[in-house]
């Protein structure tokens, strides 16, 4: 019985690797992800970690085309998958998906108040970013708090 | 005088006392240091001291402890994807290097806790953990001998049921032996507390006899382990030993001060294997080590 749960995990587990999109590090870099050409607009996307250090810069403002069913999340994505940048989140790409961390600084990292946020022209939305859509002209900043917001100008938790 | 088992080990006769803060110092180093020389050095002490402990070391045990921390190594990289070193990418997220050794790392934490609490578990024995609290928390004491009684009691008999299912010829089920085992350990402790309370167990000034003297060679063990303790938490507080996994593997420290509680940690995590084999070649002779079961010892 024992021996028979033992193989029942190993084949649970090679099942899970092989079901998950298994990508070599190159082949995830280079990927092209399938984005049609029909653009209908631009968004500006920036990602920064200042409340940490000085001008933590880790992409800055950049100009890039989207379809129309892109969200906040999803041009996050690819601006940081296309500067191979590392990124963490959790959730099916798709539906409600949570940022843990870009570029390893991970959510807690620096207080238990910290971790991603997101605004779209100076409001932070209070909804997922993969639930976001974007359009034209919209400015995309995902910043990194150390205190639920406050810090970086969401006044969501303003008391 | 010394009377020792055949089946004991001779690092249980030290007082409760010291036993008990030399398991609780070095488990808690292991687990709480998370510097992997430390570990490295409580595993090989760990493993010395159940091998020169345990008779019934069997190849298919030493099989089942490497997939059980090979799984640990596997399972943590595919949750944590810390790292800056991506080997490959599962379902569009990175599994890195140090993901993987650090849950490498877990698995030898994990494992030597447990190699630690089997030692302990031999050497603490009820009747010792309730000389040590019976006083302090006389039913948390209690309490704590009931639970370390029921637990093999409580597998023997699940033995035995589905010993008797078998002998029966019915088909065996686990899920109706649990269940009989169930009922039989709730009238088994019904008995257990109208036994105890007819024997006075609840009245007050009850005392417990236990044949424990704290002997100079115990204090000494004990001004020892507290010593190499405070020795090995200033070096923690001062941040000699930190090591961290995550974003990148940081260099292992070896400066003097580093050194120096390496090895503090080493003479306490081979204390165990130390007095096995002192004990064993100084004071035992051959005829005990044969098939009488109980030797008297001038010492």
């Amino acid at each position: 019985m024992k021996k028979r749960s033992i193989w029942v995990i190993i084949i649970l587990l090679i099942v899970v690797v092989f079901a998950l999109n298994f990508e070599t590090v190159g082949k995830h870099y280079s990927a092209d992800n399938g984005k049609s050409e029909n653009y209908v607009g631009y968004v500006v996307i920036s990602v920064d970690a200042n409340q940490i250090a000085e001008n933590k810069i880790i992409v800055p403002e950049t100009e890039i085309p989207i379809s129309d069913d892109d969200t906040a999340f999803s041009v996050l994505n690819e601006i940081l998958t296309e500067q191979k940048i590392h990124f963490d989140y959790a959730g099916v790409s798709g539906n409600s998906v949570y940022v843990k961390a870009i570029d390893n600084i991970y959510e807690y990292d620096y207080g238990d108040l910290s971790g991603w946020m997101y605004s779209v022209n100076d409001n932070f939305p209070t909804i997922s970013s993969s639930e976001y859509i974007l359009h034209d002209g919209d400015i995309v900043k995902w910043v990194y708090t150390r205190d639920l917001g406050r810090d970086v100008g969401d006044n969501y938790y303003a008391k | 005088m010394i009377i020792i088992m055949q089946n004991e080990c001779a690092f249980s006769k030290i007082h409760p006392l010291p036993l008990f803060m030399w398991f609780v110092s070095v488990i808690s180093f292991t687990v709480l240091a998370m510097n992997p020389i430390i570990v490295i050095i409580s595993f090989i002490g760990a493993v010395a001291h159940r091998i020169l402990v345990s008779k019934k070391i069997s190849v298919k045990s030493i099989i089942g402890n490497a997939v059980f921390m090979m799984m640990i190594t596997i399972i943590n990289p595919l949750f944590s994807h810390h790292g800056v070193t991506e080997l490959f990418f599962l379902g569009g997220l990175p599994v890195t290097l140090e993901a993987l050794i650090f849950g490498f790392f877990m698995s030898i934490v994990i494992q030597t806790s447990i190699l630690w609490c089997l030692s302990m578990s031999e050497c603490m024995t009820s009747d010792k953990i309730i000389h040590l609290i019976g006083k302090i928390f006389p039913k948390i004491a209690v309490l704590i001998s009931l639970i370390l009684r029921f637990i093999p009691l409580m597998k023997d008999k699940y033995k035995r049921i589905i010993d008797s299912q078998t002998a029966l010829g019915e088909p065996i089920s686990y899920l109706s032996a649990f269940s009989v085992l169930v009922s039989i350990f709730l009238e088994d402790s019904i008995d257990t507390a109208d036994s105890m309370k007819s024997r006075g167990a609840e009245l007050k000034n009850r005392t417990n006899y236990s044949n424990f003297k704290f002997s100079p060679k115990d204090f000494c063990f004990l001004i020892f382990d507290v010593i190499i303790c405070a020795v090995i938490i200033i070096s923690i507080k001062k941040g000699c030993l930190n090591f961290s996994f995550y974003p990148s593997i940081s260099e292992i420290p070896t400066e003097n001060s580093a050194c120096f509680s390496y090895i503090m940690f080493a003479i306490l995590a081979f204390v165990p294997a130390a007095v096995e084999v002192i004990f064993w070649t100084r004071f035992v002779s051959i005829s005990s080590v044969l098939n009488i079961p109980m030797k008297k010892q001038k010492h």
